[in-house]
């Protein structure tokens, strides 16, 4: 029977199938010897580095590396021996196992057929005491022989020359030395000298190369760096300098104490820089230390008398300390110094952000009269903002809203044509124009308009005064209202009816309105009506009732004229005559029988 | 059927957050880095024993661990590099983990991304790490220097800064030479050369970038794989880089979901991995054009992108496949770890027949 392509698939599938299979059980066979070759592997690996770590730790040398090595044991280093020096055995697999056994096995430490896996470094262990001036003493009687006496002045070279040896990577450094002679005779005993001469100064040239001995001139001793004592003091001023800036960065972040620590490692390393004190001491004021600022700005100043940062530090640190006499003559010392001094650098000392309470002396401080300057919290600030919002408002406006406004805007001149003077009192209190109130008020109110706060009273057209007043000052915002509050004379249109106020301040009322308004406030308390009603102008009683008087308003009046105005023997007539003048007085009288 | 398998071999839940799992080298141990629910690091480590892993050692740290390598130390010390969720790269010696070897504060923010070069017997020079962080910056550290970076490649102050999110080391073919090519969240890559210390290729790739991979550090730069959002992955031919058009890439839609990485395989640098946001993994192998450089109308040599096939793949889970470490002592076998807190172990046959 023909198989047909399907089977044929099939069959293909299930060999396949099996194929894969079976290499998955070979793979995972192979897995479980893997896993144990690898794990003795790793066992190797740890005893190996185990051992290391325990000569490392045993070989205490002195290693001639630089003192900045790093702190780890077991990091290593490229190899230092140059390529002609390496061992030439060819490394292959067996033999590479072979050396290393034998090398390792015995302990050999001098071969570099060692730990062929790691990098090696060579260390020589030096006697101390083998210094450069025994080295030139010795140098001098192998050459000269023992016949010369003389002593080498000094323990450290008087200069130095170095030279590259062409055409290879090494170079010389040529230490000389300066010796007293005694006497005797040179006796050249090394065959590679060949001749001798005393020479002068000047027939030096002759002989030796120009570099090589202008760097040590017998004349003027002190040339730069002639020594390496010298050369580490510079290179520590360039430490000390790194330091500083350092510890500049670490003030900016405003880590203070690492500031501090920057900067002393800077005052180990140069102890003649004055910035660092001073950079220092700045950061110990930061941090309110004054003693410890105030002895490290005298440090500074004993290092450069005229740094005139440091005066001021000082002086903000005795400050600090309480001394105030003595911080007043460092601030004056500090001043007269400025204008000795030219101008410091502009960039941004850490004075400027500091915020002390008083830096300015006596001497220099305002002579202006202290002004006494009103909070005010104010709605609008910009005077120029608000006339252009204006403006634009008035621009978008209907008519009819126009016209509203311009009767509102009538009525309210009323209002404060009448009370004129106080407003010319509260104005200048506050110091704020005219102008830009009623402006003010204006925009309020046509913002108002503009918002359609719907407000039932606002559409009327009634003619009563007070109702339109009240309609009006009931959309007052609240921003106007703090302002005048803190003024003991009002303003009188917009006094807000905030429980706050305290009854003593109640502004005069203008209106009857006002007036319900503060009642309100002072009803339950007599003796604050009493005071309200002082105040008010027996004339203007007709004006503030309107056209009719409460009867309990009108009962707590009496009450009140009883009790106090008799006794305080104040005449009380006008008050009672005007009174008579309200409108429906002598209706109310009658509704209330008990008069 | 000569295509490769890939075979879950063992499955492990754990009780925390995966973000990183790497073969310890020389060894039958992988480690695991993550988070626990109470904001404190993982770090355990299991060893495969006879068809499963057993958990040999379980190390709690105070912050959250993002990634680590084991690229830059030695085949002797194998000391785990970490980036902790603080912007701290510390260095660990697993065998005794109470305190770090090395510990550098160098980013203000999570490092994303980090690996190393030169250690393992793996390419030439000095031994380094790279850090990448949300704070937009690239770091180089020297172990043996202690603090500051080596170098730092970051943006200029008051420009915009972009999260990285994948760094990758390579052309470590010589002592001198090495590039760090990082990988940002807005599509950038850049390609920085170290031994100039300069910018020496950039691009944009539309999508963020999660996964960046040379082939080969240790050799002279080969090829590229940038893994991005949005399904899509870019292999580069690094060997020509033309003055304006920079590298040929090929460009490959996988996963429907982000490619949140792509690894190479140990043993052969032309096949590789990459992990989607589905829970999937598909093997791919690269084959080189005929000619891998020609000529552009202006007679400036450009590279040839070549073509990608696609031999192997497999769903494993729901949830992404973060990670994925191919073993270097045993092919075929790889660990990875996915968002729904497993670890899995694979197994990829017939690798040796591609």
């Amino acid at each position: 029977m023909a198989v047909s392509d399907h089977e044929k698939k099939m069959v293909q599938l299930q060999h396949d199938m099996r194929n894969s299979q079976k290499d998955l059980a070979d793979y995972l066979s192979d897995m479980t010897s893997w896993e144990d070759e690898i794990k003795q592997k790793e066992k190797q690996l740890l005893s190996q580095k185990q051992n290391t770590d325990e000569e490392l730790s045993k070989e205490k040398m002195v290693a001639q590396t630089e003192p900045s090595a790093s702190p780890y044991t077991g990091i290593v280093y490229p190899i230092t021996k140059p390529p002609h020096e390496r061992s030439k055995i060819k490394q292959d697999e067996k033999l590479k196992k072979k050396i290393q056994e034998a090398a390792d096995k015995s302990g050999d430490m001098k071969t570099t057929d060692r730990k062929l896996d790691r990098k090696l470094i060579l260390i020589v262990q030096q006697k101390l005491g083998n210094d450069l001036r025994w080295t030139a003493n010795k140098a001098l009687v192998n050459s000269c022989g023992n016949g010369l006496e003389s002593i080498i002045l000094g323990n450290a070279p008087c200069g130095y020359f170095k030279y590259k040896i062409p055409k290879t990577a090494d170079g010389v450094k040529m230490f000389f030395f300066k010796a007293c002679y005694k006497g005797g005779n040179v006796k050249l005993s090394d065959p590679s000298i060949k001749d001798y001469k005393w020479v002068t100064h000047d027939e030096l040239s002759e002989y030796m190369k120009p570099k090589s001995w202008d760097k040590f001139d017998v004349k003027s001793d002190s040339s730069e760096y002639e020594t390496d004592e010298e050369w580490e003091m510079e290179r520590k001023k360039q430490q000390a300098l790194i330091e500083k800036d350092r510890g500049n960065e670490l003030f900016k972040k405003g880590d203070y104490s690492s500031a501090i620590e920057a900067y002393t490692r800077g005052m180990t390393l140069d102890p003649t820089n004055p910035l660092l004190s001073a950079n220092r001491a700045m950061a110990l004021l930061k941090q309110e230390k004054y003693a410890a600022a105030e002895l490290d700005c005298v440090t500074a100043l004993s290092l450069d008398p005229l740094y005139v940062k440091a005066y001021l530090r000082r002086g903000s640190a005795r400050f600090g300390l309480k001394k105030f006499t003595e911080a007043k003559e460092d601030f004056e010392k500090e001043l007269s110094k400025e204008k000795m001094v030219a101008q410091t650098e502009p960039s941004a000392s850490p004075d400027t952000g500091i915020v002390y309470p008083i830096t300015k002396p006596p001497h220099e401080r305002s002579k202006k009269p202290l002004r006494r300057i009103e909070v005010e919290e104010v709605g609008v600030d910009d005077d120029e903002l608000q006339k252009a919002a204006i403006a634009k408002l008035i621009a978008n406006q209907s008519d009819t809203k126009k016209q509203m406004t311009q009767r509102d805007n009538q009525m309210f001149e009323q209002f404060t044509d009448s009370s004129d003077s106080v407003q010319k009192k509260v104005q200048n209190n506050i110091s704020m124009d005219d102008k830009s109130q009623t402006s003010r008020n204006k925009e309020n109110i046509s913002d108002k308009s503009h918002q359609n706060i719907v407000k039932p009273e606002f559409n009327l057209t009634s003619d009563q005064d007070s109702t339109v007043k009240t309609s009006r000052l009931k959309t007052v915002p609240k921003t106007t209202d703090t302002k005048l509050d803190l003024s003991s004379v009002s303003d009188s249109k917009h006094s807000d009816d905030s429980p706050s106020v305290s009854p003593r301040s109640l502004p005069v009322p203008q209106t009857s309105f006002q007036f319900q308004k503060d009642y309100k406030v002072v009803k339950n308390n007599l003796e604050a009506f009493y005071n309200y009603l002082k105040k008010i102008d027996p004339c203007q009683y007709q004006k503030l009732f309107g056209e009719s008087m409460d009867a309990e308003i009108l009962m707590k009046m009496l009450t009140v004229f009883k009790d106090y105005y008799i006794s305080s023997n104040e005449d009380f007539y006008p008050h009672l005559c005007n009174l008579t003048q309200v409108k429906r007085f002598s209706m109310t009288v009658i509704f209330d029988g008990t008069i | 059927m000569d295509k490769p398998q890939i075979i879950l071999h063992v499955q492990k839940s754990v009780n925390y957050t995966l973000f990183d799992t790497k073969w310890i080298p020389q060894s039958a141990k992988f480690v695991a880095l993550g988070n626990y629910a109470r904001g404190t690091g993982a770090i355990q480590i299991y060893e495969m024993d006879h068809g499963d892993v057993k958990l040999v050692k379980e190390i709690e740290k105070s912050k959250s661990l993002k990634c680590g390598t084991f690229g830059a130390s030695s085949l002797q010390q194998r000391y785990l590099a970490t980036g902790d969720f603080e912007g701290k790269m510390q260095i660990w010696n697993l065998e005794s983990p109470e305190l770090p070897v090395y510990s550098a504060k160098g980013h203000k923010e999570i490092i994303n991304a980090i690996d190393g070069v030169a250690g393992l017997g793996i390419g030439e020079g000095a031994p380094e790490i790279v850090t990448g962080s949300r704070d937009g910056a690239v770091k180089v550290w020297d172990p043996r220097q202690k603090n500051d970076p080596v170098a730092t490649m970051e943006p200029g102050e008051g420009e915009d800064k972009r999260d990285c999110w994948a760094v990758a080391f390579g052309h470590a073919y010589t002592k001198e030479d090495r590039c760090v090519c990082s990988g940002y969240d807005n599509g950038d890559i850049k390609l920085f050369d170290l031994r100039n210390m300069s910018l020496r290729w950039e691009t944009n790739v539309k999508n963020g970038v999660c996964g960046l991979e040379f082939d080969r550090k240790d050799i002279s730069m080969n090829k590229l794989v940038a893994t991005t959002l949005e399904s899509k992955f870019f292999v580069y031919d690094m060997r020509t880089q033309h003055p304006t058009k920079g590298f040929a890439s090929l460009t490959e839609k996988a996963h429907k979901s982000t490619v949140w990485g792509a690894k190479h395989l140990p043993s052969n640098r032309d096949v590789f991995m990459t992990l989607g946001g589905n829970g999937s993994l598909n093997l791919w192998k690269y084959s080189y054009p005929s000619k891998r450089v020609t000529e552009d109308k202006d007679g400036i040599e450009t590279g040839v992108a070549g073509t990608l096939n696609l031999l192997q793949n497999t769903t494993l889970s729901t949830q992404p496949i973060s990670s994925y470490d191919w073993c270097q002592a045993k092919e075929g076998l790889a660990v990875c770890s996915s968002f729904d807190q497993t670890i899995r172990v694979l197994i990829v046959t017939k690798l040796n027949r591609i």
